[in-house]
């Protein structure tokens, strides 16, 4: 310690010179203001500005120059003697003169900084949100790896032994795999984990530096082939254990299972019920998400990385752009037996369209050579074989298997963007909207896909501006309701959905198409009691259930035919109890009790901590029939023949 | 090896790459001995200095000062090991009294008072930078820094290099004073063999890394000699080359009807021998110095007729 402290002491005399440079520079900043031109702004921004990118500039130029020098021209010229002549270690000439150079190096950064820690004080570092740690890490950490970085370069250029070889294989295998490493955690946008990454590999590449340099210059001493070699050896063995781990770790991070997920925020339901898109997070792993599908009725499950595509922000420079992600929607062909989305990419570029068969034993994704921009809208066919793809005002409908375009149409302006709703293999239902000069109407399509025909079948003229819209399961019949600020009001309009006829109008709620063209009604009266209104499709028959005071009821989806799924809060009195699910005959309007700790599918949820996801997620309903979250937050069957409640993801914390 | 050896060498070896500059030399310097390793450039002599002061590790075989392993034991070594490097070291922009602070924090035995006082004996000035000093001045800084820190073995890799007639007498009468006060033993290489004649009580001669010569100057300068004798026409030059194999000669060769020849291994009986079975009138028997012995032992017409 003693030796190291001498050597760190003797360095910093023979280099204070730089000490007096850096208070030159901050005398030459702090006059910057009343400099011609530079006068009009304000005094404190320009000191503020001119010390804070003159600090780290400095720091880092003189890191990048002393890291060059210190060792290697005194290996070079054989000067390193004078340390090894002398009952001083290696490691006390490292570290003294590591020591020396970083303390002179930071403290030069704190001299030309000084003139905007007058003027500005502390938020210095704290004004440039939200980089702040970035900030402080940069002034502190930039020059120190720059100085670690400078010194083993200039190493193995002045030793040109044939090392260099393998500091060639070794950088690029370092960038290999630290690319590898974080670009998964780019693309499924885990910033937290990006940067935990980041730094990670930073510190072990500080890590691995240090040492490197310690060991070659301990085992080296005055000879420079001979700590080339033991700084590279070190250097990459350190580096591949320390990259290793992190690469582990980063692996780690992202290789939990369905079992392992503890809070779903991103929910869908095949039509059938059978399978679920579920995105969510597990215990430990930082902000990495994975998005599955998994089978709600046995074990089958499939991890599907492809959930976003990443690409940067297109304005500014590159280095201070943000990443934005695209969410990549899976989409369900209605039989259940095929699920299909957008592979990964980065940029504008088109993604290879992906899809699964959903009804085998095993289920594997299967890329084709379909590329389809990001950002399309997507449909599957009822029976999986065919996709249709909605891009720019063209529709192209394409074979899955085949991997065949079937036909492309150009649709008009009013249909483009449309709505699209495969009615049978042969037939694309589309909705589109006109202009605003052209009454905002809703346009009905319907394109064969054998023909390429547009057969236009209808239009409804008095939607209103903004609106919601429901659809029965056979897109025959369909409510259409106004909306504001995100919230629904005003009446709901029953439409024909094929020629846009209006059928008649309901009242106030939120209907909920059923088999058999009956819509189910949940009203919340004056007196703060909920009503349940099941009618047929023309109003010839009309039923009413009183649900109680205060039960804040939800309406699930039918669970078995002719029986509808009804949430209420069990005891009003004593809403901690929680939810229970019950089944009412919509015949007989007898109930029938499902379980209780329970409430209807949402995304986003965590029922026990009460920390509802910043974004809802619209779960179909209808196809969620039997899917209930249970009271720690987890996406369970119902099975109506046990009445068990089976754990299909999520809640275990 | 002998137990009161200050340095032993045991079989060192070095090599860079596929040149081996050292091979497997072997040797011991007595305590308070001064041991000069000669040798014509790249002989081998700095990289065994290198070893020996565990800046280098050896290839093979070993290297013990004090019974330390010189690499592993390098720094507990250092601590009774006073250098003199072939090229100065000190960093280049530091002064006297700013080494003199370093060396006080890192050296147990350091002499502040007898280091001062040796550079004012040289002249050479305090606050000074290192790299404005004159080339003597820089090697007489050296050797004080070498001197005060009271070392028990002093290591000098060509000390008199580049230096003047009048510096190196300074040098020499430093080193002898030192000697003659501390007893400190002395492992030194060098070119200026008259200088090193003086104080050095035994010699090794390197060359091409493997070391022809090492034992006490007096023996070597007593087995090394060149005779000089008269030829007369009846005695074959063969009979004399046969003679002389009884003496190890190096050379030989004559003018001006005189004929001699430097022999390696000189001895009362060999020389009896000679004069017996050889009939030729030896006019003289002349010592050699040491540079003469040197350009005998490593000449590049070593063996031939000179």
């Amino acid at each position: 310690m003693k030796a190291t402290m001498a050597v760190m002491a003797r360095e910093v005399m023979a280099r204070r010179e730089l000490l007096l440079m850096a208070v030159a520079v901050a005398i030459m900043i702090s006059l910057l203001p009343f400099l011609p031109n530079i006068e009009t702004y304000e005094a404190t921004d320009v000191r503020t500005v001119g010390s804070s990118v003159s600090a780290l500039a400095l720091g880092c130029v003189l890191a990048l120059l002393l890291g060059a020098t210190v060792f290697g021209n005194d290996l070079s010229e054989g000067r390193l003697g004078f340390f090894f002549s002398r009952p001083v270690s290696g490691l006390a000439v490292w570290w003294g003169r590591v020591l020396a150079v970083m303390a002179l190096v930071w403290a030069v950064e704190v001299i030309v900084l000084a003139p905007a820690l007058f003027s500005e004080g502390i938020r210095v570092f704290t004004s440039s949100d939200p980089f702040d740690w970035l900030t402080i890490l940069g002034y502190v950490i930039a020059p120190l790896l720059l100085f670690l970085l400078a010194h083993a370069v200039s190493i193995m250029v002045r030793a040109r032994t044939a090392w260099l070889f393998l500091d060639l294989v070794g950088c690029i295998a370092a960038g290999v795999v630290g690319w590898v490493t974080l670009r998964p955690f780019l693309w499924i946008g885990a910033e937290i984990a990006l940067w935990v990454i980041v730094a990670a590999l930073l510190t072990a590449l500080v890590f691995a530096l240090a040492v490197a340099g310690a060991v070659g210059t301990a085992t080296g001493r005055c000879d420079l082939r001979r700590t080339h070699a033991a700084l590279s050896i070190t250097l990459w063995s350190v580096l591949a254990v320390a990259v290793g781990a992190v690469a582990a770790y980063a692996g780690w991070l992202q290789s939990f299972e369905p079992g392992d997920v503890d809070r779903v925020e991103v929910l869908s339901v095949s039509p059938t019920g059978e399978w679920v898109e579920a995105f969510g997070s597990a215990p430990r792993r930082l902000d990495v998400r994975r998005r599955f599908l998994i089978s709600t009725t046995d074990d089958r499950w499939l991890a599907n990385p492809d959930q976003r595509s990443w690409h940067l922000r297109d304005q500014g420079l590159w280095f201070f752009r943000r990443g934005v992600w695209h969410w990549n929607t899976i989409v369900f062909s209605t039989d259940g037996s095929h699920a299909a989305w957008l592979g990964q990419g980065s940029g504008e570029e088109p993604r290879a369209l992906r899809y699964v068969a959903l009804d085998g034993a095993e289920v594997e994704a299967v890329s084709t050579k379909i590329l389809v921009p990001p950002g399309t809208d997507l449909e599957l066919s009822p029976d999986g074989a065919q996709v249709a793809v909605m891009e720019e005002g063209t529709l192209s409908i394409y074979e899955l298997a085949g991997e065949r375009l079937l036909t492309a149409v150009r649709l008009p302006d009013d249909l483009r963007g449309s709505t699209m709703f495969f009615l049978d293999v042969d037939t694309i239902r589309l909705y589109g909207r006109s202009s605003e000069r052209e009454g905002n109407a809703i346009r009905i399509a319907e394109v064969r896909v054998p023909s390429g025909e547009i057969l236009r079948t209808g239009e409804i003229t008095e939607a209103p501006d903004s609106f919601w819209r429901a659809f029965d399961s056979g897109v025959e019949i369909m409510v259409i309701g106004g909306r504001s600020e995100g919230q629904a009001h005003g009446d709901r309009n029953l439409y024909n959905a094929r020629s846009g006829e209006l059928i008649r109008a309901l009242g106030g709620g939120f209907p909920r198409l059923l088999a058999g063209g009956r819509i189910a009604t949940l009203r919340e009266e004056d007196d703060g009691r909920d009503r349940l209104a099941v009618e047929s499709r023309d109003g010839s028959h009309h039923a009413e259930y009183d649900l109680g005071v205060g039960v804040d009821a939800t309406l699930g989806s039918e669970a078995l035919p002719g029986e509808l799924m009804v949430f209420r809060i069990v005891d009003p009195a004593v809403p901690s109890e929680g939810r229970r699910a019950e089944l009412i005959d919509l015949e007989t309007g007898r109930w029938r009790p499902v379980a209780t700790g329970v409430d209807r599918v949402r995304a986003g949820f965590r029922w026990k901590s009460g920390a509802i996801g910043s974004s809802f997620w619209y779960v179909n309903q209808a196809a969620a029939a039997r899917l209930l979250t249970d009271r720690t937050g987890a996406l369970v069957r119902w099975d109506p023949d046990t009445g068990e409640l089976i754990h299909i993801i999520g809640g275990r914390d | 090896m002998n137990d009161r050896a200050v340095v032993e060498l045991d079989g060192l070896t070095v090599r860079y790459g596929r040149l081996t500059a050292v091979d497997n030399v072997s040797l011991a310097v007595p305590k308070g001995s001064v041991y000069a390793l000669l040798g014509r450039n790249g002989s081998g002599k700095s990289s065994t200095v290198r070893c020996l002061l565990g800046q280098r590790r050896a290839s093979g075989g070993g290297v013990r000062i004090f019974g330390l392993d010189a690499w592993r034991d390098r720094r507990r070594a250092m601590v009774r090991i006073g250098v003199v490097p072939e090229n100065p070291d000190v960093p280049p922009t530091t002064t006297a009294e700013r080494v003199e602070r370093f060396m006080a924090w890192v050296t147990p035995r350091w002499r502040r008072e007898e280091f001062f006082s040796r550079l004012q004996g040289f002249g050479v000035p305090r606050r000074q930078r290192f790299d404005r000093l004159s080339k003597g001045q820089q090697r007489q800084f050296a050797v004080a820094l070498a001197l005060s820190s009271s070392p028990e073995l002093l290591v000098l890799d060509d000390p008199t290099l580049g230096l003047d007639a009048v510096a190196r007498r300074d040098l020499y009468e430093e080193l002898i004073g030192d000697l003659a006060d501390h007893g400190t033993t002395v492992f030194l290489t060098t070119h200026d063999l008259a200088g090193v004649e003086g104080i050095a009580d035994r010699v090794g001669v390197l060359e091409d890394g493997s070391l022809l010569v090492d034992e006490p100057l007096e023996t070597l300068k007593a087995r090394v000699c060149r005779l000089i004798w008269t030829e007369t026409s009846d005695v074959s030059s063969k009979r004399i080359e046969a003679g002389l194999q009884h003496l190890d000669v190096i050379s030989s060769g004559g003018a001006g009807g005189a004929t001699g020849a430097v022999v390696g291994g000189f001895s009362e009986i060999g020389f009896g021998r000679f004069r017996q079975e050889t009939p030729v009138e030896v006019t003289r028997v002349e010592p050699l110095s040491l540079e003469e012995i040197f350009i005998a032992l490593c000449g590049e017409e070593r063996g031939g007729r000179s």
